[in-house]
């Protein structure tokens, strides 16, 4: 029989799915365009991260670290044809990219710096930046939801963290999806207690969009970096880019210039 | 003691309790906190999931605002712990990056600048032992919190990744927690969860798994005697706390154990009364430990 560890990494579609016709000699790939997954690559199959994974032990369907880790190293090898259905699969599934819970616990495990839960969490980004934003689990919704309202408001205003999760856009739609009904009827009795004890017994914990945005001009401040941000959209990966080797001084110089 | 503030989104959401005693154990140690109310959510990891350099981009705002009030910040929140670090790990690598990111910021007055007077972030549980010192947090003590069993309950952004979160230069960073309990009087229960995940980051997106693991470890503490947990991270305390009934659906088992924010137990063992510490917004009743407190010498 096989192990629980290689029926999942089977469960991802370990090999490339390239369009198209082979070939005649081998696939001609620029090097740069490989870096990206030579992290996920370095994984020796030990299965430290899957023994260490916390959602597994809550939820023993998880697809997990290992083979995650794996999905990614087809998801940005540049000659592969099928990104988006293998973002689609691995979002929509209940077990799949939105389960891991984010507790480190496989970065620590893992003795080849694979950093497996990185490697999720570039597969969530990479599902948004291609349109994978349908999934049954709010996981999409979630991200977009926390990130437009940190944009409004500058700090958590958790009545429409909840509303938008579940539901986005819920005011301007006639009939909100099953799942948005689901979300947010089972979400009832925790608000329900909380006003009880007055712990949400206040307007802008109950209604979305009350939540004050941060005092003056601070609100700008914030947008100016979205705006900054969201145009270059850098990824520093610390594995492939490594930490500078001499200490430079002059940050300092600046400091003094901006004071 | 004087120190920049940043008390993250949650502790003046759905856990006021703990932004409020806060402000109390800051009073009773004689800590002087200077709130940085034009700061910006740390993103809590979501938005890093989305495009790294605004998370990286917002905690340098962040730290930027601390350092203008030329004092080493504290949070009370191990997700805002973990989560800064981490972006923190990135704008100190490379001084290219940094200066990318600081672009922005100079539009605003502002310049993070790597290792400013050894300018440091660090949460109030590594403030309390490395800073303030367990000695000096004794001699506070007016109420010890004696016959207490209290099970610790870290959050895992101030665990894990260990070579991110100065484990090399502080290894005892994950018992830290029970070095508090002990100096405070009380005695320390352990448990299989306290390093463990609470579940909250996926309880939107599965409910299931989030709400089984709140559960185990509340029931797990139970098991083990305890008489309340306590925790560093208010994240940890909504799945914990909040939706401990819920939790206790998923298990199928009966919960009801307190579970105390880090500045509350402090608060108690220096004399503040658990009224004052919002300990009644709680949704598992603190009434077991309310009983077991002796009273204040007046």
């Amino acid at each position: 029989m096989e192990s629980t560890h290689w029926t999942k990494i089977r469960r991802v579609t370990p090999w490339l799915l390239p369009h198209g016709e082979a070939p005649e000699r081998e696939y001609v790939v620029e090097p740069e365009s490989m870096i990206d997954i030579t992290q996920s690559m370095a994984c020796i199959q030990c299965g430290a991260c899957v023994s260490s994974c916390l959602s597994m032990e809550a939820d023993p369907d998880f697809i997990g670290p290992a083979a995650l880790a794996k999905a990614y190293r087809f998801v940005g090898d540049p000659r592969d044809a099928e990104t988006k259905e293998r973002l689609h699969d691995l979002a929509h599934d209940q077990h799949g990219i939105y389960d891991c819970t984010h507790c480190f616990s496989c970065i620590d495990a893992c003795p080849k710096g694979v950093a497996p839960m990185d490697q999720i969490m570039r597969l969530r980004r990479k599902a948004a930046e291609e349109g994978v934003d349908d999934d049954p689990n709010n996981g999409a919704n979630h991200v977009n939801a926390f990130v437009k309202m940190i944009e409004k408001k500058g700090t958590n205003d958790e009545a429409l963290l909840i509303q938008e999760s579940y539901a986005p856009g819920i005011k301007g739609k006639l009939k909100p999806s099953k799942g948005a009904i689901k979300g947010l009827v089972e979400s009832l009795p925790t608000v329900l207690r909380a006003i009880k004890t007055g712990k949400a017994r206040s307007l802008p914990k109950l209604i979305p969009g009350v939540h004050p945005k941060l005092p003056d001009g601070a609100q700008d401040e914030v947008k100016a970096i979205y705006e900054h941000a969201e145009e270059h959209r850098e990824e520093f990966n610390l594995y492939i880019r490594g930490e500078e080797d001499v200490e430079p001084e002059p940050d300092e110089t600046k400091m003094e210039e901006t004071a | 003691m004087k120190l920049a503030y940043w008390p993250g989104c949650v502790s003046r959401g759905f856990t006021t309790e703990l932004h409020g005693s806060m402000a109390i154990a800051a009073e009773r140690l004689g800590i002087e906190l200077v709130e940085l109310d034009r700061a910006n959510c740390c993103g809590a990891g979501i938005i890093a999931e989305h495009n790294q350099e605004l998370a990286d981009t917002l905690n340098a705002r962040t730290f930027a605002l601390a350092q203008q009030t030329g004092l080493a910040m504290m949070n009370i929140c191990s997700t805002c712990q973990g989560a800064q670090s981490e972006c923190q790990q990135r704008l100190d690598a490379d001084s290219a990056y940094r200066a990318h990111v600081n672009e922005v910021l100079s539009g605003q007055g502002l310049a993070y600048e790597k290792g400013k007077d050894g300018w440091t972030n660090k949460n109030f549980l590594w403030v309390l032992v490395e800073d303030y010192g367990l000695d000096k947090l004794a001699e506070k003590v007016v109420r010890p919190l004696s016959g207490l069993r209290v099970g610790p309950f870290y959050g895992c952004y101030v665990v894990r990744p260990k070579e991110r979160l100065g484990y090399d230069e502080f290894p005892e960073r994950d018992l830290y927690l029970e070095k508090v309990i002990e100096t405070l009087g009380g005695e320390v229960v352990e448990y299989d969860g306290a390093r463990k995940c609470c579940g909250f980051p996926v309880i939107t997106m599965n409910r299931e798994t989030s709400l089984r693991q709140a559960g185990t470890h509340v029931g797990d503490a139970i098991d083990a005697g305890a008489d309340c947990l306590v925790t560093p991270c208010p994240l940890c305390h909504l799945n914990l706390d909040m939706q401990q009934p819920e939790a206790a659906k998923v298990v199928n088992r009966d919960l009801g154990l307190a579970v105390l924010h880090l500045p509350q137990l402090v608060s108690l063992a220096l004399g503040a009364e658990p009224k004052e510490l919002g300990m009644s917004k709680h949704i598992a009743s603190t009434g077991w430990v309310e009983d077991k407190l002796s009273a204040v010498p007046a």
